[in-house]
């Protein structure tokens, strides 16, 4: 797992509060959302990694589809972040 | 945008929603050309192509245009002539708009033209494609367009940075469209005929402007529904004022779905005052046996409040309005002349004309100036002590009198809807002859779409103090017991909330709060704080 995405899972374990979730055995590649996720969280969950994804690094996060695209998983998250972190203009 | 997390929209002239513009113009979606409609915009381009070797007349290809259309060209010039167009009306003046908005714009042309009836080349509508996904996004003055045969002076704009002249936006920088087109490994087009006036004669700017409007306009509508059940809350409301079966008998649909959101959100509260309780309430504070005397629970809140359902009814169904008018033009031919190969037919008419578009600016400017209304007034009632039921007067938490609160900051929220009020006046009834009088009647409608546009900003404004109002008075009472969404939305909304106790610039808290409001996702769809 890259730094990044370590980060962002321990981001996201902390803003929804996951503190059951064993981190270490969450995959890079499994689903944050939904029922087939490792860490247990829903439609609420998204929205509150969404605005905390775009309060801590500058990426907008306001489409639904596209934050759900975003948060397929760790890798797809952290791809995000750094194609736009410099913002789009 | 990284590519690899970007979804891709394919673009064929139907289909393609508000939310879609919004997005790509934003970069959080790419486009790519429907594989059938590059079939008709191939069968078109050959009909249109036949028709020109048959020595055919036909408007703006091998004649002038405007009132110069009796005016025909040699087939050698045809091509300079489209040129021509494109420099001589990029004539507008005034603020840049937006780059996310200008490469809207551009997407909705290109989804204009893909659609099939328009007679352009596919190397066209792949330069267009390519100069999205790249994330140009063309230099165009926000004032001059009349909106009628089309927005001319705006889409003449976009037209330059196609033809590799004038200035574009790339990575935030204002540079040479054709630096631009460079750097992104693309050239500029030398137009072919019609190409030029396909471009230039139709309503993709006041249709992206409007598509942004209204993006806008829907967050203010959820923001507005959680202040009111907010308010309802903070004041203790009574809940005969969204009774289901009380609209059911005035069935407006969206005084029903305004009632029915206002009921999730509050669902599960503490706070409300419920009709079968009310009576025992009252009669308990009759000690003493005389005539008449004063309860101190409200028999029925002030129309700010109970009148909710019936204010913003008008309000959702405009937006449902206005949603299905941006969407229909957005996915229409509408240039001039329109080329139809299946019917054997090209057309001349008058598609470009915007009238649609400015009829639903204006009403979404009454619309949402009726949301600043309530808004304005519900703000009112948080602040003066005489009607805010016992919350500290502008809800100061210290010292009154040394510390201010929210007094200086309601004066936003006064001026704001003021200037709202004089924004709603309607643009679509202001047409003024020109063009030689041959465009008698126009729509103004991209000056509508503009005009929408900064009310809406305004508007943020408005209900941005309102919610810190709401958050600072939950601070005081009723938190505890607010609904489950209200709860849910309380709890988020509290993270980067602080009171306001004059320790702070209440700017930085607005700005802070606004972003949160309308820069993200939490009021795009309110059904997510309703789940159980």
């Amino acid at each position: 797992m890259e730094p990044l995405e370590r980060e962002l899972l321990e981001l996201i374990c902390t803003t929804c509060n996951l503190t059951e979730v064993d981190q270490t055995t969450v995959g890079r590649n499994d689903p944050l959302i939904g029922p087939d996720s490792p860490l247990g969280t829903d439609s609420l969950d998204a929205l509150e990694i969404a605005v905390t994804v775009q309060q801590k690094y500058g990426v907008r996060m306001d489409s639904e589809n596209t934050s759900r695209t975003v948060l397929q998983s760790l890798i797809t998250l952290a791809a995000y972040i750094n194609g736009n972190r410099a913002g789009s203009n | 945008m990284n590519m690899s997390t970007t979804p891709v929209i394919h673009l064929s002239g139907s289909g393609l929603t508000f939310q879609d513009i919004v997005a790509i113009g934003r970069g959080a979606k790419k486009v790519a050309l429907d594989p059938d409609a590059v079939t008709r915009c191939r069968a078109s381009r050959a009909f249109l192509e036949k028709a020109v070797r048959d020595k055919k007349i036909i408007y703006g290809v091998n004649t002038s245009c405007g009132p110069m259309c009796n005016k025909i060209i040699n087939d050698r010039d045809i091509e300079t002539l489209q040129q021509n167009l494109i420099i001589s009306h990029a004539a507008g003046l005034g603020e840049p708009i937006r780059p996310s908005i200008a490469r809207a714009i551009l997407a909705v042309r290109l989804n204009t033209l893909a659609k099939g009836y328009s007679g352009v080349r596919i190397e066209l509508l792949e330069l267009m494609r390519d100069m999205i996904n790249a994330g140009i996004a063309p230099y165009i003055p926000e004032c001059g367009s009349v909106g009628a045969s089309g927005d001319l002076i705006h889409l003449a704009h976009m037209s330059l940075a196609v033809i590799g002249r004038g200035k574009v936006y790339l990575e935030k920088e204002l540079i040479t469209a054709k630096d631009a087109l460079t750097q992104c490994g693309l050239a500029p087009l030398t137009l072919s005929f019609k190409e030029g006036l396909a471009l230039m004669n139709g309503t993709a700017a006041m249709t992206a402007i409007a598509a942004f409007a209204l993006e806008g306009a829907e967050k203010l509508f959820n923001v507005a529904c959680v202040n009111a059940a907010f308010a309802v809350e903070i004041f203790g409301g009574i809940d005969d004022a969204f009774d289901a079966d009380l609209h059911a008998v005035k069935p407006h649909p969206g005084q029903i779905r305004v009632a029915e959101i206002i009921r999730q959100l509050y669902r599960g509260t503490g706070n409300i005052t419920y009709r079968e309780e009310l009576h025992e309430r009252i009669r308990g504070e009759n000690h003493v046996d005389t005539p008449v005397f004063e309860t101190s629970v409200n028999v029925q809140d002030v129309y700010s409040l109970r009148c909710t359902p019936q204010i913003l009814a008008p309000v959702r169904e405009t937006l449902d309005y206005v949603t299905a008018t941006v969407e229909t033009e957005a996915n229409s031919s509408n240039d001039n002349p329109i080329i139809i190969p299946e019917k054997n037919k090209i057309i001349h008419g008058g598609n470009f004309h915007g009238q649609s578009i400015s009829f639903a600016m204006d009403m979404l400017c009454i619309a949402i100036s009726t949301l600043c209304n309530l808004s304005e007034r519900r703000l009112n009632k948080l602040l003066d002590r005489n009607l805010n039921e016992g919350l500290p007067e502008h809800l100061i938490p210290g010292q009154v009198g040394l510390t201010m609160g929210f007094m200086g900051a309601q004066y936003l929220a006064t001026s704001s809807t003021a200037e709202n009020r004089g924004l709603a006046a309607p643009m679509s009834v202001n047409s003024i002859s020109c063009n030689a009088s041959n465009q008698d009647v126009v729509s103004m409608g991209t000056v509508a779409a503009r005009k929408a546009c900064r009310l809406v900003g305004n508007a943020k404004h408005i209900v941005t103090l309102e919610i810190l109002a709401d958050l600072q008075a939950l601070s005081f009472r009723n938190a505890d017991k607010l609904g489950r969404a209200t709860g849910k939305i309380h709890a988020i909304l509290s993270r980067d909330f602080q009171v306001y106790d004059d320790s702070r610039i209440f700017h930085e808290d607005l700005v802070a709060f606004r972003r949160l409001l309308f820069a993200g996702p939490l009021f795009a769809d309110l059904s997510v704080y309703f789940a159980e």
